[in-house]
């Protein structure tokens, strides 16, 4: 165990596939935090982020998942994860409301400027609100640091399309964020 | 210009940030508890795969064996009764390999047992083995087989064993693999169909 503890992740990865538990908990004990922020974050359901995480923990025991040795592997582990959670509730990849232009321009500056750390809850408040669609592009940027290359990758779109995926995902939440202020707020 | 494409408006761009400060949702108590829960009582599914894949692994060996064989078997050329003294190697592989199909007498079998383990050609102790294979049972010829193994120094020869031991019963057939394995020169290949075999 206290080999497995040093070695890295695609060593790991290789050995929980060909069937070692012990190789699967240390992955779990690197990786189960940030997956689970990712999940709740997209979800909002504690309970159900839980269950995701383990399920797709459990699934890196099967031989014929997909890991290449070259492959990244927290950026593949979320994209599995993502994948299994599209696919476990369709309803999270739901086409978002394109939020009025009114609305996100009236908000935009909100938040310039006003990102403070007792903002943040307000901030979550309005992530949780944002479609899921959104919220998974906005997720997958700030969890991962993906370029727009990659994130585009990871939608399957072209990098153009994921920029505009993005700033819309953006606006959308400056319109969640002028919601939750009752949007009678004056501007500083 | 690659920095103009991978960024967004600063606005934007801040609010990523912000994002990112987000403070961590609390993980539910007893999380990895309840995960090691589940994982102890996931099925072995893994291994049992692996293994399959091993068991197709040695068929597939096997196989390959046995077509290696045939076609060294089939250049050559043959054309003369049973087992005549002085003959050439290409007269007495004919005349073993017209006994096939036919029951053999002890005194048959004597002289092709003889044959498998002293004839100077590969080729026609091989053909002697299987003719042997095809009508005696796997109790008769183990002790043969044993010698020929320690003996027989020919891949081909010690080919054509491999694939008459693996459908052997099970404690005559771990015997006999575990000798051919002793021997230091055993082929590569053989030796790893062997162990595949073996652990299957």
């Amino acid at each position: 165990m206290a080999k497995l503890a040093l070695a890295d992740d695609r060593d790991l990865m290789l050995r929980t596939r060909s069937g070692d538990r012990e190789a699967l908990a240390v992955l779990y004990g690197r990786h189960s935090q940030r997956l689970f922020q990712f999940v709740r974050r997209w979800t909002l359901d504690p309970a159900l982020s839980e269950d995701l995480v383990h399920d797709v923990f459990l699934k890196l025991l099967d031989p014929s998942i997909p890991f290449k040795a070259g492959d990244r592997f927290d950026v593949w582990l979320f994209r599995v994860t993502r994948n299994h959670v599209i696919d476990r509730h369709r309803r999270f990849r739901e086409v978002p409301q394109e939020l009025p232009e009114s609305a996100a321009a009236s908000s935009e500056d909100v938040l310039n400027g006003l990102i403070a750390e007792e903002d943040l809850a307000r901030l979550q408040a309005a992530m949780d609100q944002v479609a899921p669609a959104h919220r998974e592009v906005l997720l997958l940027r700030t969890s991962m640091d993906l370029s727009h290359s990659e994130l585009a990758r990871e939608l399957g779109c072209t990098p153009g399309a994921a920029r505009v995926r993005l700033h819309r995902a953006v606006a959308a939440l400056r319109g969640a964020w002028f919601s939750a202020l009752g949007g009678t707020t004056n501007v500083p | 210009m690659s920095h103009d494409i991978e960024r967004l408006h600063p606005d934007d761009e801040e609010v990523l940030d912000a994002i990112k400060r987000l403070p961590e949702h609390p993980v539910p108590h007893g999380m990895e508890a309840r995960f090691l829960e589940r994982l102890a009582s996931q099925p072995v599914r893994a291994r049992r795969t692996q293994g399959r894949r091993r068991i197709a692994w040695a068929i597939a060996a096997t196989v390959l064996l046995v077509v290696m064989i045939g076609r060294f078997r089939g250049k050559q050329e043959v054309s003369s009764p049973l087992l005549p003294v002085g003959a050439s190697p290409a007269s007495r592989l004919a005349s073993i390999q017209a006994l096939s199909g036919s029951a053999f007498g002890s005194e048959v079998v004597a002289r092709l047992s003889r044959t498998a383990l002293y004839d100077s050609s590969a080729n026609v102790r091989l053909a002697s083995i299987e003719a042997l294979g095809k009508s005696t049972t796997s109790e008769a010829l183990e002790p043969l087989l044993k010698q020929v193994i320690q003996r027989d120094a020919s891949p081909f020869v010690q080919a054509q064993v491999v694939s008459l031991v693996v459908s052997f019963p099970l404690d005559s057939r771990r015997r006999l693999e575990a000798a051919l394995l002793q021997r230091q020169d055993l082929d590569p290949v053989l030796r790893a169909t062997l162990r595949a075999v073996s652990t299957s």
